[in-house]
């Protein structure tokens, strides 16, 4: 059967940018919920361990709430679940910086190995860049 | 029996079978009336509803955590698909599929659907439908097909 009347409208209107949010939602909600279970934690006692109410917590794991990140992030804290490690091992910071000093004639000359992105301390552009791309070298 | 079991054509998938119910008589189903009655003040939760529904029909499945459970009398399978403070009640057979009802709001200062008469009266109304949906799986008139087809066997008027 065709849905109808208001029904119809409605899925008529379904955008695949909603849609998206609400699957997102729902998947976050299905790994606490199985996370959850594998532990033997009821709703009621994961609400109290993080200080939110039971109706809360049920509000989260039905996939129509748009909680916070401080939220999600107090119930991986719980469980000890990594839901927002954006890509697990990988640092937003190192950025594949190596910082190796040499000795030369008695001087320290340190070399900065550059990578895209990777914001250079105005302090450090007290050292001389040198012509090979992405390199410089203190004197 | 006095109502037919219709499927939503746009809400099933792989992954779950999504019914409502149309009384004997009537030109709409209960969801189709469910809509239409709250659309004025609860579109944004409308719209969440039918996200979700779709959802459950061909990725998740419907899962009891999305289907607030134990909604009615122990055991009877009813329960209650929640957006905000508004709630759609509803059959869940497994995750499988669900026989969806009508609904309406829930005030936050509730603390059970018993508490207002219009609410109560839907939950009820689901209540008494589960039960003789139950009733005609035991005698074997409806039966769920492993992927969550329901077939009438034999249907008493």
């Amino acid at each position: 059967m065709k849905a109808k009347g208001t029904l119809a409208e409605f899925i008529s209107r379904i955008d695949e940018k909603s849609l998206a949010r609400t699957r997102v939602r729902m998947e976050i909600a299905i790994a606490i919920d199985e996370e959850l279970r594998a532990q033997g934690i009821s709703q009621k006692q994961l609400a109290e361990r993080i200080g939110k109410s039971e109706s809360e917590i049920s509000a989260i794991l039905s996939g129509g709430r748009n909680f916070t990140i401080d939220s999600l992030t107090d119930i991986c804290e719980e469980l000890h679940m990594h839901l927002l490690d954006v890509e697990p091992g990988r640092s937003y910071f190192a950025k594949e910086v190596s910082l190796n000093y040499t000795v030369s004639k008695g001087k320290i000359v340190r070399v900065f190995t550059m990578q895209d992105n990777y914001e250079v301390n105005p302090l450090e552009m007290l050292y001389r860049p040198d012509s090979r791309k992405n390199r410089i070298i203190a004197s | 029996m006095d109502f037919v079991i219709e499927e939503i054509d746009e809400f099933s998938g792989s992954m779950a079978h999504i019914y409502t119910i149309r009384p004997n008589g009537s030109d709409t189903t209960l969801l189709e009336d469910f809509y239409s009655e709250n659309k004025a003040e609860h579109a944004e939760e409308l719209k969440e509803i039918t996200n979700i529904l779709f959802q459950s029909g061909h990725r998740f499945g419907c899962r009891e955590t999305f289907f607030k459970p134990y909604e009615g009398k122990p055991g009877d399978g009813v329960a209650a698909l929640r957006v905000g403070n508004l709630r759609v009640y509803c059959l869940l057979i497994g995750r499988i599929a669900v026989i969806l009802g009508s609904g309406g709001y829930k005030s936050p200062d509730m603390r059970a659907y018993q508490e207002d008469d219009s609410l109560n009266a839907k939950a009820e109304q689901m209540i008494q439908y589960a039960n003789q949906i139950n009733q005609q799986i035991i005698d074997k008139d409806i039966i769920i097909g492993n992927n969550g087809k329901i077939i009438i066997n034999n249907w008493d008027d």
